[in-house]
């Protein structure tokens, strides 16, 4: 008798389980290490080699939408200006600002959502942000940092 | 012969004979100077002192912090700064002094192979108010001098938060009380000299304008800044100098900062500087000071962080005064 109903209970637990991770599953959003949920993006950084605090560095910047795209894209250009700025939390200052501007093809052509940043210059090795903000009228609407350590 | 032979004893013995000997003459010009931020004090006879100084800074380590040590040579990274200095030091009674201090820079920065132009500017002008809490009345072998300082900078050049060309920031920018208290105590061949000081930065809001579509709004916490030097002096019989070791470590606390809106803390911040001062006195009225500073020495874990670490040469000329 109390064999078929720990059988059913046991069941039950794992259906439960099972959908609990299907409905976790369902969603099937691509992961994102630098969310801006309010504009509904997320960003991703790809360096053109491994950060130094020795020379300046360069990356690219990509926004997706952060339900419907992944890294590999389709990239949209936010809605409000997008800026990169370089901060040291421990030290309490920044770096000078980078060079930025929208990447383009071989046809000279913008492409839309994706951006290079020339002229990372970490002024000293330690911890640094590199803050991925977006702007409007004069106020940083949204960020997301990227931490590193030099 | 054995007798001659330098040991630990004798030279102990040596020094204890020698700060029972009465005071001749301090030679306070020296003391309680380089380092601190209050100007230096006149803790002998003088009436007035006047200081001109040209300094040299070249920073060769950064500390993060985690207290990894990195050679800034190594990083392509070359900073380095000379700065003169005038000092002015005024008794207004027995026991009551005024001082202050101004001093300009250039400032040199190479970041990355990109050399920058030397930038000029001012620093901080300090004032500083003494009062002699212990005076040396009568004779005593032990008991020092005590004086209380009260002080204030004033931040005259810009400071970090208001560029982005840290060659150009040659202030803290801070306008910042400071307390020092000072224990010396000199003889005819030997001084000795405690010094403890808090700076307390006040909170302070800083605009960028070097990019005028996008200035940048930050706003400092002070924190506070401790620093205590310990000074030992040697005046020779023979020839009218002296020479003195100081040891003076650093430590400032975290500090809140909001830029944008955006909040962040600093961490602490600490290093130790290690100094050769040597004073050559040509009369009773004037001098020459060469002081060689050194915070690199003492960069493990222990002695600094989350710092720039630098080596100072300074060579000053003073006039005195005498009561």
């Amino acid at each position: 008798m109390n064999s078929p109903l720990f059988l059913r209970i046991v069941l039950i637990a794992v259906l439960s389980i099972t959908s609990v991770g299907g409905v976790s599953t369902k969603a099937q959003a691509a992961p994102c290490a630098l969310p801006l949920p309010a504009a509904q993006l997320c960003a991703s950084i790809q360096w053109d080699s491994a950060p130094s605090a020795s020379r300046p560095n360069a990356f690219t910047l990509r926004f997706w939408n952060l339900e419907s795209g992944s890294e590999a894209g389709p990239y949209v250009s936010p809605l409000q200006e997008p800026f990169v700025k370089l901060w040291m939390p421990s030290m309490g200052h920044g770096s000078r600002p980078v060079s930025f501007s929208p990447a383009r093809d071989a046809a000279g052509q913008i492409i839309p959502g994706v951006y290079r940043v020339e002229k990372v210059i970490f002024t000293m090795r330690g911890d640094w942000d590199i803050q991925i903000q977006l702007r409007e009228q004069g106020q940083v609407r949204e960020q997301v940092a990227l931490s590193l350590y030099l | 012969m054995s007798l001659l032979k330098p040991t630990r004893v004798s030279v102990i013995v040596l020094f204890v004979v020698a700060i029972h000997l009465p005071v001749r003459r301090a030679f306070a010009g020296a003391c309680c100077g380089g380092g601190l931020a209050n100007v230096a004090l006149m803790t002998g006879d003088e009436k007035s002192r006047t200081l001109m100084s040209l300094n040299n800074r070249q920073a060769l380590w950064d500390i993060s912090n985690r207290g990894e040590a990195t050679l800034r040579q190594d990083s392509g990274i070359e900073e380095s700064q000379n700065q003169l200095t005038l000092e002015h030091s005024q008794l207004i009674r027995d026991d009551f002094q005024w001082g202050v201090r101004i001093d300009g820079s250039q400032q040199n920065l190479q970041l990355s192979q990109e050399k920058s132009l030397p930038r000029y500017g001012l620093g901080d002008l300090r004032l500083s108010l003494g009062y002699e809490f212990l005076s040396e009345l009568e004779y005593s072998w032990w008991k020092p001098k005590g004086f209380l300082i009260l002080g204030a900078a004033i931040p005259l050049g810009k400071s970090t938060h208001e560029t982005w060309d840290p060659a150009e920031a040659t202030s803290e920018g801070h306008f910042t009380p400071t307390f020092g208290l000072v224990f010396f105590k000199a003889n005819e061949f030997f001084d000795i000299s405690w010094a403890t000081e808090i700076q307390t930065p006040l909170e302070q809001t800083f605009r960028n304008t070097t990019d005028r579509e996008w200035p940048v709004t930050t706003q400092v916490s002070g924190g506070t800044i401790t620093q205590t030097t310990f000074a030992l002096g040697h005046t020779f019989q023979k020839i009218p100098v002296r020479l003195a070791g100081r040891i003076s470590p650093l430590w400032r606390s975290a500090r809140k900062i909001q830029q944008e809106g955006i909040d962040s803390e600093t961490d602490i911040k600490r290093l130790t500087s290690l100094s050769i001062d040597l004073n050559w006195f040509f009369n009773d009225h004037q001098q020459l000071n060469f002081t060689f500073t050194d915070q690199t020495s003492l960069r493990n874990t222990l002695w600094a962080s989350n710092t720039a670490l630098s080596q100072f040469w300074s060579l000053a000329y003073v006039h005195r005064v005498n009561r």
